[in-house]
């Protein structure tokens, strides 16, 4: 049993020190990948604790959901357009989540979303990119309902500016990708731009997915275990680390998009050394922005 | 009772591991080595005594006699022959006991005087000359054991009695087999009394018709050797069966003859014998329960005083689920209140009005665990007709109860069938793909890929394909997509209770700081964004050192 499994099973004496303790060891030592079923559950419960997302009740939660049937036709053929295809070519993610899970819970998501639609919450029932920001989730839980309540705990506190009808957030998140780029490696980005090229043509997915469109599916839960710990807008910067990392590549290509529309198989831990290190780059004003537009609807980034 | 002819170089022994060994068809033919080994394999092996050849009363009989073995336990419950075994087994331990004792007897005794054995020759022409001579010999056996107050210590014991009676008359029988050694060495007769045929020979001049009751007995093992004939299809063995058949009838003789005379109940008094307390003098079902009495008593006898409960409790009820066991293998009808155990069936009546009410359920859904709405079993009468009139129900108020439809009506009969537009809604049982609607399309686009049977096996894998489920309870949905079967729901609910258990404690805290922070800031985390900060002013610390 790791250190990080023996601390997150004990109860804490206070919640909040021991938060920070927990994301410490996420940093420092990491969770397994998520082969077998104890280590699927041990990451479960960290991001359900790191995320402050109780699964107290989930389950009959679910079933009351899952027991309505479909949501109304319009959302359900959406969601149904994209279910088939979420990472279907990850064979692993393939064999362990059935498309049924998938449906379901984007299903779920989209009832509760009508339930709640009078607390302003202004988010969508279901956009494109959903079903692969659930992938993750489902993957690493050890039950439908526990994903459910992590995947709409992670939509509605940690990224609700990204889910709205008019994804204000994913678009904030496009603009800093490009300021943070420009910072970070302006050399690339005087080459990015040259070739017209912005975060908004090439960086949507990856923003809105929180890299989850990425492969391999291991690496990217271990990129969101550092997320669930120090937050989804170091996301931003971990783009900039795949970009980094093949730059040379790019800067190469004589098509860069080629390369850019399906970033490469990444390196967790390298990714997270790289965006962590570019975090004392950037000037306090752009972190915040960072921050912000996570939690923002109204931000306007220039 | 089996009566079974045996050429005496074939068995020297009769216990119940000999019957089995010697029915088997490996053991019959080879009738020399297969008597040398059955005892070597059988834990009664010294009991059993030794080759006939090897004893000094073996000569008297080698020359071709037959002998007629009686297996007593099985006479005595052939029904129950392997139950009885199980029992005789476990008491053969403490016979080994006191065959330490006696080990000396046992080497010259057990041919004759072993349990369950009768002993004749086939001299069946000679019935008439031997009878008489027989007659005197018995009588002069019956003597002394009828006056041996001995015995009716042995008695007191049935189950001890009922294998291994000789090994407490060891003395007794020394005596008789002095005599009759001094007597008679080396003629052919047989000589020994407790198992002599000429003692059978007895009984049956004494009853007027012994032949419809034996045969009877001796159904059971007779069939047995049927079987065997067929597998061995020996025919030097099968010519030998015939001619022993034709003794069969004579030969007969109840179990409670069959052991050692000395002790027989027959030959006392009622006044000195308590009949209950003789196994072989019950009923086999008598007999059955009869174990169960003394039984509990004889272990509390061996029972050390210190035990603890648990151990009792625990025997105690092994012990009732053995009887309940036993009482249905007997097929004997049982009835507890108001139910009535059935052995043909295998079941219990009496409850038939209780289940017809389970069995409408059943028959509708039979994985069926949560069932919010029952869909009606039978459809409304769509012409509106109700046939509230035939069936009254319940009145409350103005409202009736339709039993047919299960339902409540008006009384006054003006009301809308408010399901008369919905469809039927009949749960299929097999996994067919709803054609039809543009979504459920491109769900079949993927389920047809070659990714879906591995899918199947996943951790989320569709278990609606395997089996169907009525969790969706809207009746016009089909889409098995949203049905969750029992086995998941389950596994859900222990996946949530094993994050309760592990982690739960995380959020116990969680109402009081919720109190404090909740209200300004939308984020579950006390601390608002707090958290986003922490890496950076790491690394900036960090920076700066």
């Amino acid at each position: 049993m790791s250190s990080i499994e023996k601390f997150v099973n004990q109860q804490p004496l206070i919640v909040h020190s021991s938060l920070a303790q927990l994301r410490y060891l996420v940093l420092s030592e990491g969770l397994p990948p998520p082969k077998d079923r104890s280590s699927v559950r041990l990451r479960c419960s960290v991001w359900s604790v790191l995320a402050r997302c109780s699964m107290d009740g989930a389950t009959s939660d679910y079933i009351s959901l899952v027991r309505r049937g479909p949501p109304p036709s319009p959302v359900y053929s959406k969601i149904k357009n994209d279910t088939f295809r979420t990472l279907n070519t990850d064979p692993q993610f393939v064999a362990s989540v059935s498309e049924d899970a998938i449906t379901r819970c984007l299903s779920c998501f989209a009832w509760s979303v009508i339930d709640n639609s009078d607390e302003n919450m202004d988010i969508s029932t279901y956009v494109q990119g959903m079903n692969v920001l659930l992938a993750p989730i489902l993957y690493s839980s050890p039950s439908e309902p526990m994903a459910y309540k992590l995947f709409q705990s992670l939509c509605q506190d940690h990224i609700r500016t990204y889910l709205n009808q008019s994804l204000t957030g994913v678009h904030n998140g496009a603009k800093l990708l490009d300021m943070c780029l420009k910072i970070i490696d302006p050399k690339l980005s005087k080459f990015l731009t040259d070739n017209l090229l912005t975060a908004e043509i090439y960086g949507i997915p990856s923003v809105l997915t929180l890299s989850s469109c990425t492969k391999p599916l291991d690496q990217v839960c271990k990129l969101w275990d550092f997320m669930f710990a120090y937050g989804f807008h170091m996301n931003i910067l971990f783009i900039v680390a795949q970009l980094v990392v093949i730059r040379t590549r790019i800067m190469k290509s004589n098509s860069p998009m080629n390369l850019l529309r399906v970033f490469p198989e990444f390196d967790a831990e390298e990714i997270i050394r790289l965006g962590v290190g570019f975090v004392a780059k950037l000037p306090s004003g752009m972190y915040d922005l960072l921050v912000e537009h996570l939690q923002n609807p109204d931000l306007a980034i220039r | 009772m089996s009566i079974r002819p045996v050429n005496l170089d074939e068995f020297a022994e009769t216990s119940f591991e000999d019957i089995e060994a010697t029915v088997s068809p490996v053991n019959w033919p080879r009738s020399n080595t297969t008597r040398q080994i059955s005892p070597a394999s059988s834990p009664l092996k010294a009991q059993g005594g030794p080759p006939s050849t090897a004893s000094s009363e073996s000569t008297t009989f080698s020359k071709n006699q037959k002998r007629y073995s009686t297996h007593t336990e099985s006479d005595e419950d052939g029904s129950a022959f392997l139950d009885d075994f199980e029992e005789f087994r476990g008491k053969k331990r403490d016979d080994d006991l006191v065959k330490r004792h006696f080990i000396q007897n046992y080497d010259s005794d057990t041919i004759k005087h072993g349990p369950g054995i009768v002993e004749g020759d086939n001299g069946y022409d000679n019935d008439e000359d031997e009878l008489a001579t027989l007659t005197q010999r018995f009588a002069k056996h019956m003597q002394p054991s009828s006056t041996n107050g001995r015995n009716l210590s042995g008695i007191s014991r049935p189950r001890k009695q009922v294998g291994s009676s000789f090994h407490k008359q060891p003395q007794s029988m020394l005596n008789l087999r002095g005599h009759s050694r001094d007597r008679k060495p080396s003629n052919g007769r047989p000589y020994e009394l407790a198992n002599s045929r000429s003692a059978s020979n007895l009984r049956v001049a004494s009853r007027l018709n012994p032949s419809t009751v034996q045969y009877k007995k001796s159904m059971p093992a007779l069939s047995r050797y049927d079987i065997i004939r067929e597998e061995n299809e020996r025919d030097d063995y099968d010519e030998a069966f015939e001619d022993d058949l034709k003794f069969e009838k004579s030969l007969l003789q109840p179990q409670f003859l069959s052991d050692d005379d000395d002790k027989s109940p027959l030959n006392l008094s009622p006044s000195q014998y308590t009949v209950t307390a003789d196994d072989s003098l019950l009923t086999p079902q008598l007999h059955k329960r009869h174990f169960e009495w003394v039984k509990p008593s004889q272990l509390g006898m061996f029972r050390e005083p210190a035990k603890s409960s648990k151990p009792k409790k625990r025997l105690s009820a092994s012990r009732r689920l053995k009887t309940i066991k036993q009482e249905i293998d007997h097929n004997t009808p049982m009835k507890k209140g108001r139910m009535v155990y059935n052995p043909e069936t295998l079941t219990w009546e009496g409850n038939e009005q209780a289940l017809s009410k389970f069995r409408d359920v059943d028959t509708f859904d039979k994985k069926a665990i949560v069932i919010k709405e029952k869909p009606e079993l039978q459809p409304p009468d769509e012409g509106g007709k109700r046939s509230k009139f035939k069936q009254h129900g319940k009145v409350v108020g103005r409202m009736m109860f339709d039993q047919e439809n299960l339902c409540w009506v008006r009384v006054d009969g003006n009301e809308k069938n408010p399901f008369k537009e919905i469809p039927e809604f009949f749960p299929r049982t097999s996994n067919v793909n709803v054609p039809g609607t543009g979504m459920n399309g491109v769900s079949s686009k993927r389920s047809q890929s070659h990714f879906a049977p591995t899918r199947e096996s996943g951790r989320f894998a569709s278990t609606a394909t395997t089996r169907f489920h009525s969790l969706g309870t809207n009746p016009s949905l089909h889409d098995s997509t949203f049905s969750v079967d029992s086995k998941t729901l389950e596994r859900f609910y222990h996946e949530e209770n094993r994050w309760s258990k592990k982690v739960g404690g995380w959020f116990i805290l969680r109402d009081v700081e919720s109190e404090e922070y909740d209200a300004d800031e939308g984020l579950p985390d006390s601390k608002g964004n707090d958290y986003m900060y922490e890496i950076r002013n790491m690394v900036i610390s960090s920076a700066r050192n």
